[in-house]
């Protein structure tokens, strides 16, 4: 967090390359992602406050039932769906931005550099330290073709396995070396030989190049959000159903067992945005 | 399902008069259909799990025919591969877990609470109907070339093969909410329609194994489901959460996957021992030994089965601490499973042993489980694991407790329960003949596995070296022995619908409430309300001949 | 489905079962709000180690207000909040586990060696 957050202060003086990037697109590629990052809090914090008010609105609904309100039971219902449809809404938004900041989840993760150099079909030379994270051969759309100057070895078309250790060292990227490893056992030489299919990044070749583990936060953060607005889905169908009932004056302090079932099941929901708002949201 | 006509016996035959029961409440096969009737779901899940259980049988014998010789015998490598793979799967997910649940389950609990149905007799349809979807899209996968990952579904080559992987873990993914559905109603059914005299521990000790059965497929399916889901989004958008070129984790997904697997196999086991517990003392004409221990044992396998996931994970490159614990964790199983078998053991001591079919099936399974559980101990030690792992010794262990184990407990089940299902007796000569050829042949193809694996056999191979051929081949001829035997305890099931002798109410001599009502029981269970007194009590029960059953004396 | 209410809270009670009371259901809404706001600025200041704990804590009072007084199991018969308690222990268990395991073996994966996500 305070590494985005730094690098968006620096943001405001382009002359100035902090000490911890390597170049000046990295600096302006994490500033943006730090944005987003920022924005999704925003709006994360905002989705939090319409889903707790919809649990409000579905508590309410269950009293209501209870006590044989009729009218606000169906006000309350009214009232729980259309939180739902703004969530869904606001979550829409947020899905839209990081598909254009091509921050998707796993091989069509491509994160864009910044909109002047990108005209939508793929980067120019200089801003590869983006792109080159992502292996040949299973970019998603517009996958630009690795610059000349890359520092990741071998083009696409050198299909068998490449060696894990370059006969130079120094020709590796910074980072570190192999024989770095963490670990005291040390991987096999060259991994198991033909599984390798296009190129290999060396050890650590990328981790400058965006925060580590930000391709597989995303691919957790889309699946996560994305089974939770299934289950947001699911919910709404019931308070539907519950609201064509109710309308027809089935529920009272005699029958109320579907409101309340419903209900359990809509707070449930809350309950498990609850915990993934500040997982996905808050914490980097 | 149009078998279905033909299991009801009561219109099968112009018989003896007989009362009016649930197989002829109505007629047609749309009245099954939408039944709401838990012994129907259970007939219907019967049909349909035992379907499964031809289909993975004929995919079985295919797999041993080809390895009778070193090289290709009947079909190519790759044939292979998702023969082995369906048969694993369609076993597994279609036939052992659903089965004692989904039939057995289904069709006694409510009758052995004394209840006259689930508690939610609708959700207990759904998750049949469930089930046969999620069957279908396994069937799906199968006409759009099969899959050839292994039923693990290993990432990363179940995210690479080009093979139908996508339907077949959809079709896992909806089976999972089927197997919860079934848990979510035989817990509210066993807390909320229990009557009051019966407490905890006067309830059949079915009833304690299915309901911690229900308890891991509640807790433990949803991480199935998720695991499905992952890996469905992993092939088709490629998220990368699993697979190391997208900087993913294959271990995680072994992880994820064996969260589930491992409790699974005691969805498979803990019904299986249940029926066991109650077949025991009935046939062994005394109380049952031990029976808070028992009781206890299940909860205790149920717990501790969730703890012990990782021991299938010894060489997958986990790290050195987790497999050592997980290593030592394993062994606790061994403590509530050897006390149900001792507490068993110690039932049959003294007592008037009547080796009817059922209890051939149930002591066959007391054999044929020690050896598979005594040989899960040498896999769970990790230093013998490294070298058993991925041989067929492993392959041998888990037929020897789920095939010996689940299977035999089932047949034995079904040949129990078999008159009250249906209303008939089975001829009993032919079904002992299809039982020891079964138990013969079973021991021949697995136990010879035993020794191909601990000799260096690696399991799943499409060839193998040439001084392997005589135990492989020992082993293929087991396995026809073991289908005769299976089709000829089938075929006495089958014939007793159309000739069996009518069955009393209680042919067997037993006390839990399923036998005090009609052989087959009326749509609401018991024409007068049940008392339900202890259900291993024997003394008060005397045979008739004029009804040639069991009846209650005074 | 429902046992008798507590009386011991001040709320309405119909047929012996607890309805809640308006108040309490705002007043609860109020701190889940307060509460909210509390993470969200939170995040402003870098606690460290801490920043994880406190967010997962904030998030644990919030859970159980939700469950206690919207779900009812304050006043509901105390099996359903043990499934609901169990149920959260296993998913903790698995993750805890899964997540430690995962944090001594990554470093010696290699990256880049398995098959890319090519179709045959």
């Amino acid at each position: 967090m305070s590494h985005t957050a730094d690098a968006h202060d620096h943001h405001a003086h382009p002359p100035n390359l902090a000490h911890h990037f390597d170049t000046p697109e990295q600096q302006v590629a994490s500033g943006k992602l730090g944005m987003w990052i920022y924005l999704s809090k925003e709006l994360g914090g905002v989705n939090t406050v319409v889903l707790l008010t919809s649990s409000l609105t579905m508590a309410w609904g269950v009293r209501a039932a209870q006590l044989g309100q009729k009218k606000i039971l169906v006000w309350m219902l009214s009232l729980t769906l259309a939180f739902a449809v703004m969530f869904l809404g606001i979550k829409f938004v947020e899905y839209k931005s990081k598909w254009e900041e091509g921050l998707l989840p796993g091989k069509r993760f491509h994160p864009t550099a910044p909109p002047h150099v990108n005209d939508g079909k793929g980067a120019e030379p200089g801003h590869h330290d983006l792109q080159e994270r992502v292996l040949p051969g299973m970019v998603g759309r517009g996958a630009p073709a690795p610059a000349p100057a890359a520092p990741a070895p071998a083009a696409p078309v050198a299909a068998a396995a490449v060696p894990a250790a370059p006969a130079d060292p120094s020709a590796l990227p910074p980072g570190p070396k192999p024989g770095d490893e963490s670990s005291l056992i040390k991987p096999a030489a060259d991994g198991p030989p033909g599984l390798a299919v296009g190129e290999v990044v060396p050890l650590g070749a990328d981790r400058n190049a965006v925060p580590k583990n930000v391709q597989i936060f995303f691919g957790i953060y889309f699946m996560m959000t994305g089974l939770h607005a299934l289950h947001v889905l699911a919910g709404m169908g019931v308070i539907a159903w519950l609201l064509k009932r109710s309308l027809r004056g089935d529920f009272g302090p005699s029958y109320f067992a579907p409101v309340d079932l419903g209900g359990l099941y809509w707070h449930l929901v809350d309950l498990i945005w609850i915990f993934l708002f500040p997982l996905m949201y808050l914490i980097h | 399902m149009a078998t279905i006509d033909h299991t009801m016996p009561g219109t099968a035959r112009p018989g003896p008069a007989r009362q009016a029961n649930y197989l002829n409440a109505s007629h047609g096969l749309l009245s099954w259909l939408t039944t709401l009737d838990h012994k129907r779901i259970g007939v219907l899940y019967l049909v349909s799990t035992l379907t499964a259980f031809f289909l993975g049988g004929v995919f079985a014998l295919l797999v041993r025919t080809e390895l009778l010789t070193p090289t290709q015998t009947i079909m190519g490598p790759d044939t292979y591969n998702k023969m082995f793979t369906l048969h694993g799967a369609v076993m597994v997910f279609l036939f052992i877990i659903p089965s004692i649940p989904g039939a057995i389950g289904n069709f006694v609990l409510p009758i052995m609470l004394g209840a006259k149905d689930v508690a939610f007799p609708r959700l207990n349809l759904l998750s049949w109907y469930l089930y046969i979807i999620g069957a279908l899209w396994a069937v799906a996968s199968i006409i759009m070339g099969g899959v050839d990952t292994g039923w693990t579904f290993y990432t990363p080559y179940s995210t690479t093969t080009n093979t139908a992987v996508i339907s077949m873990t959809f079709g896992v993914f909806i089976l999972g909410f089927s197997s919860i559905l079934t848990g979510v109603n035989f817990i509210t059914t066993v807390h909320k329609l229990r009557p009051v005299e019966m407490d905890w521990f006067k309830m059949p000790l079915l009833l304690w194994a299915l309901y911690s059965t229900a308890v891991i497929q509640i807790l433990a399916t949803p991480v199935l489901g998720v695991t499905m889901l992952l890996l469905i989004a992993e092939r088709a958008l490629g998220i990368g959460i699993f697979d190391p070129a997208l900087g993913g984790d294959p271990i995680l997904y072994q992880h994820f996957f064996w969260f589930y697997s491992h409790p699974a196999v005691y969805i498979m086991i803990l019904p299986a021992m249940g029926v066991i517990s109650e077949i025991i003392p009935v046939f062994s004409r005394k109380h049952i030994f031990g029976y808070r221990f028992i009781a206890y044992s299940s909860v205790a396998i149920a717990i501790f089965g969730f703890l012990v996931w990782a021991h299938h994970m010894f060489t997958s490159g986990m790290s050195p601490m987790a497999t050592m614990i997980f290593s030592a964790l394993t062994f606790s199983v061994a403590i509530p499973s050897a006390v149900k078998v001792f507490n068993w053991l110690a039932t049959m001591y003294g007592g008037s042993i009547q080796l009817k079919t059922p209890m051939l099936w149930a002591v066959g399974f007391i054999f044929v489980f020690g050896i598979g559980g005594l040989t899960g101990l040498f896999l769970g030690a990790l230093t013998t694991d490294v070298h058993l792992h991925d041989t067929y010794f492993i392959v041998a262990h888990f037929h020897y407790v789920m095939m010996g184990g689940s299977v035999f407990a089932l047949i034995g089940g079904l040949f129990y329960w078999w008159p009250k299902m249906f209303g008939r007796m089975v001829e009993e000569r032919w079904a002992q003949i299809g039982f020891w050829l079964s138990f013969v042949g079973f021991n021949v193809t697995f136990f010879s596995q035993f020794v191909l694996g601990s000799r260096g056999m690696p399991r799943r191979y499409f060839n193998y070296l040439p001084e392997f051929q005589g135990l492989h081949q020992l082993s293929t001829y087991g396995s026809y022995v073991l289908a005769i035997g299976l089709g000829l305890s089938a075929v006495a099931l089958l014939h007793s619908l159309f000739a069996g002798r009518p069955a009393p109410d209680n042919p067997w001599g037993a006390a839990s409430l399923e036998w005090s009502t009609s052989s087959p029981p009326p749509t609401d269970n018991f024409s007068s309300e049940p008392v339900a007194g202890d259900p291993y009590d024997y003394n008060e029960l005397a045979w008739d001949r004029s009804v040639q059953g069991y009846v209650r004396k005074g | 489905m429902h046992t008798k209410g507590h009386s011991a809270h001040p709320g309405e009670s119909i047929g012996g079962v607890h309805v809640m009371p308006v108040a309490v259901l705002v007043g609860i809404w109020v701190v889940l709000i307060i509460l909210t706001v509390l993470t969200v600025g939170v995040t402003y200041f870098d606690l460290g180690p801490f920043n994880l704990a406190v967010a997962l804590g904030v998030a644990l009072v919030k859970a159980s207000l939700v469950a206690l007084y919207y779900m009812h199991l304050k006043y509901d018969h105390p099996f359903n909040g043990f499934i609901l308690v169990v149920s959260l222990v296993f998913v903790a268990l698995f993750i805890g586990i899964t997540l430690l395991d995962a944090r001594q073996y990554q470093p010696d994966m290699i990256p880049g060696y398995a098959p890319a996500m090519q179709k045959k």
